[in-house]
């Protein structure tokens, strides 16, 4: 009998970057499709509770957007897998919400649970939206920038104080992984697999995910390569849903609505499923055998 | 009363319960600390128990404890930043992230930091999302010194600590009038290479032109004579806000009274230190005829540099914090 041995992987992100998403995309490639050429496969539902993952998962076959996780709801999901070789593993990852990492950088503080699990992990997958990138912009700029636009009203408006959640992206991801290592938390996980999540928003860029962290977050970038923190780094470029889904905010968009029924259309649903390594694949379980390996 | 028991500062320093005010010296809305429980858990008492998650690092500016802490670990170099109030010196020293935040500066590249939190409030009025019409200079309402840190690290070099201490321009102002403040400045003793800095917009003005270097060359005195300056540091003579003098009609009026002041410095007090040389700066231009951080990467290289090896001389009095920071970096008292 083969023993079944234990993984963890704490997938971490700021808020809508695309968490709960990969999970339900992950489950169906696991779970629903059964590809016999992933990384890892599906081994059995016993012994473990799948509601989360299993309404997660329908949300995202019905191309709708996934319900905001809500800080007080964050669940820990598990799926028993195996990799090539036949080894068990069950896999644990937490679906957190982006405001429990925001929160590290505004308030100072980590929530107990996820200590716990960033303590005990083998590996990290951050999470970043590609399309949503926030940049430092400089006064400068900005108002070159308003007085070509000769409006008014964009010039006269009353200064903001500093409240930490304007701080640039790369900032937040920096200090989270700051954070990580500090002596309250001590991670101990080294592997960190980077995903530029809504990859479909920039894949005309032609360029690797690598060059795109590079370009857009040179920050992140910079620290990463240069080692103080010790991680072994890999980037990738995702696009778990091939497009953007059915939200309950945007109703009237037709060229959306559109885009949802082609996605919804496609004879198989993994065919949503764009991942650069950079080379491409549809395997998502790819990065999480990277990670446990 | 009831007001009374509700004030609440996580920075076990501060005594803003007892006499209302920031050890900081920021309002209070703007004060990152005020309004939340005591951090250290040997007073925290029911406090604590309105934080149930881990405390991190407060990512603020370091003391000298923990600025001693850093240097201790290895290959580090120590900036004190000169300058009466409002010359730009938290500008110019917050430019370094926000360049940072743009890509690699000349050969450095950024490898981590102490104090994200703080350079990004310090960084905040010369953003656009501040809303001001041009970049601020947010005064330094410090009570005492205060250090930023940043980790550079340059192709196939070694992880450098740069740590740069941050203080009231006032204090360093009120030092000609009684040098026994000096005594004090931890930062200038300790400093690999001190940074005076030199008012560009200050310079450019018909009235003020001519007391921008008098009150310059009046604190290095003070720092000398009172002591201060220990070993033979490097010194940078910067000129600050460059673009107001790009602009300015009295462009070259004003680069030659600069070359003045940095000739007379070094007439003064070449003999004090181990090198003077003199930079041009605008670190955060209120127009784009400069690219941001005009003349930074310079500064940066030369703060890098290696710097003679500095033995402390027997001073007449030594502080008590400075014989703090003597131990921990394993220097003779």
């Amino acid at each position: 009998m083969t023993e079944k041995s234990q993984g963890s992987v704490v997938i971490c992100g700021l808020p809508a970057s695309g968490k709960t998403t990969f999970l339900a995309a992950l489950w169906y490639v696991v779970f629903d499709k059964r590809d016999l050429n992933a990384r890892l496969s599906f081994e059995t539902l016993t012994g473990l509770d799948h509601s989360h993952l299993n309404a997660i998962m329908r949300r995202w076959l019905e191309a709708k957007e996934q319900i905001h996780t809500e800080v007080a709801s964050g669940k820990i999901v598990s799926m028993n897998l195996k990799d090539g070789a036949g080894r068990k593993v069950q896999m644990t990852f937490p679906d957190l919400s982006g405001e429990s990492f925001q929160e590290m950088w505004e308030t100072r503080e980590c929530d107990q649970k996820l200590a716990e699990l960033l303590r005990g992990c083998d590996g990290i997958l951050m999470f970043v939206n590609a399309d949503k990138i926030k940049r430092p912009i400089g006064v400068a700029e900005t108002t070159q920038y308003a007085e070509k636009l000769e409006d008014d009203e964009a010039k006269a408006v009353a200064t903001e104080e500093w409240h930490p959640k304007l701080a640039p992206t790369a900032v937040k991801l920096v200090e989270m992984l700051q954070m990580f290592r500090c002596q309250a938390l001590q991670a101990r996980a080294t592997r960190l697999a980077v995903v530029l999540s809504a990859w479909d928003k920039v894949e005309e860029e032609n360029v690797t995910p690598e060059q795109y962290l590079a370009s857009e977050l040179p920050l992140l970038d910079q620290y990463l390569r240069n080692g103080s923190d010790r991680w072994d780094v890999r980037v990738y470029g995702l696009s778990a849903q091939g497009g953007d889904y059915e939200s309950e905010k945007v109703k009237d968009d037709e060229e959306r609505n559109e885009k949802v029924a082609e996605i919804r259309a496609l004879d198989d649903a993994s065919e949503r499923i764009r991942l650069f390594t950079p080379e491409f694949s549809r395997d998502l379980t790819e990065p999480i055998a990277w990670l446990t390996a | 009363m009831a007001e009374t028991a509700e004030v609440q500062c996580s920075n076990p320093a501060c005594k803003v319960r007892i006499d209302g005010r920031c050890v900081e010296g920021l309002e209070k809305s703007k004060c990152p600390h005020y309004g939340k429980p005591l951090a250290a858990p040997a007073s925290a008492g029911p406090v604590q128990a309105e934080r149930n998650g881990i405390i991190l690092p407060s990512g603020d500016l370091l003391d000298q404890q923990e600025a001693s802490q850093l240097l201790r670990r290895g290959n580090s170099r120590v900036i004190a930043v000169v300058a009466p109030k409002e010359a730009g010196k938290t500008t110019l020293i917050a430019s370094v992230f926000e360049l940072f935040l743009r890509g690699p500066i000349g050969p450095f590249e950024f490898a981590g930091s102490r104090t994200m939190y703080a350079f990004e409030r310090s960084c905040h009025p010369s953003r656009g999302v501040s809303r001001n019409a041009r970049p601020e200079t947010e005064r330094t309402l410090l009570t005492t010194v205060k250090f930023y840190h940043a980790v550079l690290r340059s192709a196939g070099g070694d992880m450098l600590d740069l740590v740069v201490a941050d203080r009231n321009g006032e204090d360093y102002r009120s030092a000609p009038d009684d040098t026994d403040v000096v005594r004090e400045f931890v930062e200038i003793q300790r400093a690999d290479t001190i940074t005076f800095l030199i008012d560009g917009q200050q310079l450019a003005d018909p009235v003020m032109r001519n007391t921008v270097g008098a009150d310059m060359l009046a604190i290095a005195q003070a720092l000398i004579d009172g002591g201060g300056i220990e070993g033979r540091p490097r010194v940078a003579l910067v000129l600050t806000k460059f673009d107001d003098i790009a602009r300015s009609t009295d462009a070259d009026r004003a680069s030659r009274d600069f070359e003045k002041i940095v000739g007379k410095f070094r007439t003064l007090h070449a003999e004090r230190f181990g090198e003077i040389r003199s930079f041009e700066v605008a670190a955060c231009p209120s127009d784009t005829s400069l690219p941001l951080g005009h003349g930074v990467a310079d500064l940066l290289a030369y703060w890098e540099e290696t710097a003679p090896v500095a033995v402390p001389k027997a001073a007449s009095h030594v502080s008590s914090t400075t014989r703090f920071m003597y131990r921990l970096q394993g220097l003779p008292e």
